[in-house]
């Protein structure tokens, strides 16, 4: 019987004599199998990189209608960005500049312009020089009276100053005053009737301007007390509605 | 007269040259190894064809990887770690483990070293060959590769207990093997272990 510390020992010299008659085994290798192995490494290089990459038009390129498009909004914002920017309380500025058609219905002109007074107490000295060729006198004025329309609660105080029908002349003479000619051009507008206007105080020299040196042209169908009760009626109007009345010098 | 003699490289120009994809020094390579690793895969194998395969995947695998050698250690340990991985990893779903009971021999008791002194090269590989693929692995990795048998257990998967009684189970059939090829020295032994 064979002890365990024997036992050991002969596996011990068992496992010696194995590992020392491999360890210089060398096998012929086949040759056909550096073919085998260059035509995989081929193969996989092959797989990895693809041999030509085609040229091919992005599926996700933007059409051209939808840059088109984009530009049309881009600039549309910018216009409109822009002119807020320049001025930015009138509201009633983009109104004004609609062009309306040029066969207007004088009747409409007329109906409309019982809210103009407002507007036009206030220019009258500054444009009236300008006022004998308005550039668009037809058109304006009833966007404008139309915006101040709606804030005004008293329909009665714009019958004072309603041309009678069918007095185009009365109306047109009076539409210089407010023409977008004289909102658009600032420039011609002087200093000081900006002023007066900018301050509720300044309606009182408004109304004194209006009494000492009325407009021949344009109130010659009506006399000097017309045209105070018509101012009188309108500063009552404007220390009801002290809004429009802030915001008609700024509308300038 | 001038001689044209073959450019030599250094180990470290070769593996540069297979780093970068180079087929002529790949194949400097492969001539340089190939015959080792073949003698690897051939023990790990069952048969000559499986040995070919295994060599092929694993020079692939070198290839493949030849980025990853950080100069730590032999290059031709790193290599041979390759194949023997490779061959571990082919033979781990066949591998059958058996766990030998301790009653069992664990050395033929007609088996002399003068047996294997005697025996060829090739006889010895067959014979090695001849084991299960359980046995064959841990014979491999314990006797030839110098594994321990905590390293075998971690890389197989198993036991500690397992790796000893697979080595000597494969020990012991390895022993009777090699007296059964040649009968006479089975008839001789006897003699000599009853003049111990």
């Amino acid at each position: 019987m064979i002890s365990d510390k024997n036992m050991e020992e002969r596996n011990d010299a068992f496992d010696s004599a194995i590992r020392e008659k491999m360890s210089g085994h060398e096998p012929v290798v086949p040759h056909a199998l550096w073919t085998r192995i260059s035509a995989e490494l081929n193969e996989s290089e092959e797989v990895a990189t693809p041999a030509m990459p085609q040229i091919v038009p992005p599926a996700s390129a933007t059409p051209w209608w939808r840059v088109a498009a984009a530009a049309a909004v881009i600039l549309t914002v910018g216009a409109a960005s822009l002119l807020f920017i320049l001025q930015p309380e009138s509201e009633n500025m983009t109104a004004a500049a609609k062009p309306a058609g040029k066969n207007a219905p004088a009747a409409t002109v007329a109906t409309q312009t019982p809210e103009t007074p407002q507007v036009a107490v206030a220019l009258t000295p500054a444009i009236e020089k300008k006022a004998t060729t308005p550039v668009v006198p037809k058109t304006a004025l009833p966007a404008i009276s139309k915006s101040v329309a709606d804030k005004a609660p008293e329909p009665k105080a714009t019958q004072i100053v309603t041309p009678a029908a069918g007095d185009n002349d009365a109306a047109l003479a009076s539409a210089p005053a407010v023409s977008p000619a004289s909102t658009l051009d600032m420039g011609n507008v002087p200093a000081f009737s900006l002023k007066r206007l900018s301050s509720p105080e300044s309606l009182n020299d408004e109304i004194t301007i209006i009494k000492s040196a009325p407009s021949k042209k344009k109130h010659h169908k009506h006399n000097g007390d017309e045209e105070t009760t018509r101012v009188i009626i309108l500063n009552k109007k404007f220390e009801s509605q002290p809004d429009i009345r802030y915001q008609l010098p700024v509308r300038f | 007269m001038a001689v044209a003699t073959k450019p030599t490289y250094s180990e470290q120009d070769i593996i540069e040259g297979c780093v970068k994809g180079d087929r002529k020094f790949q194949e400097l390579l492969y001539h340089t190894y190939s015959s080792k690793m073949f003698s690897v895969c051939l023990r790990y194998a069952n048969e000559y064809a499986t040995a070919e395969d295994l060599l092929q995947e694993g020079f692939v695998k070198v290839f493949k990887n030849m980025e990853k050698f950080r100069g730590e250690g032999s290059f031709e340990g790193w290599i041979r770690r390759i194949f023997v991985n490779n061959s571990i990893e082919h033979f781990r779903k066949k591998a059958n483990m058996y766990v030998v009971q301790e009653t069992e021999a664990l050395t033929y008791e007609y088996y002399d070293d003068n047996a294997l002194s005697k025996l060829m090269k090739e006889d010895l590989l067959k014979l090695i060959q001849s084991l299960s693929s359980g046995y064959r692995t841990i014979f491999n990795l314990y006797v030839i590769e110098g594994y321990s048998h905590k390293e075998i257990a971690v890389m197989l998967g198993v036991t500690e207990g397992t790796s000893k009684s697979q080595l000597a189970r494969a020990r012991y059939l390895l022993q009777k093997k090699i007296v059964d090829l040649m009968p006479h020295m089975k008839y001789e032994l006897p003699d000599q272990e009853a003049s111990i």
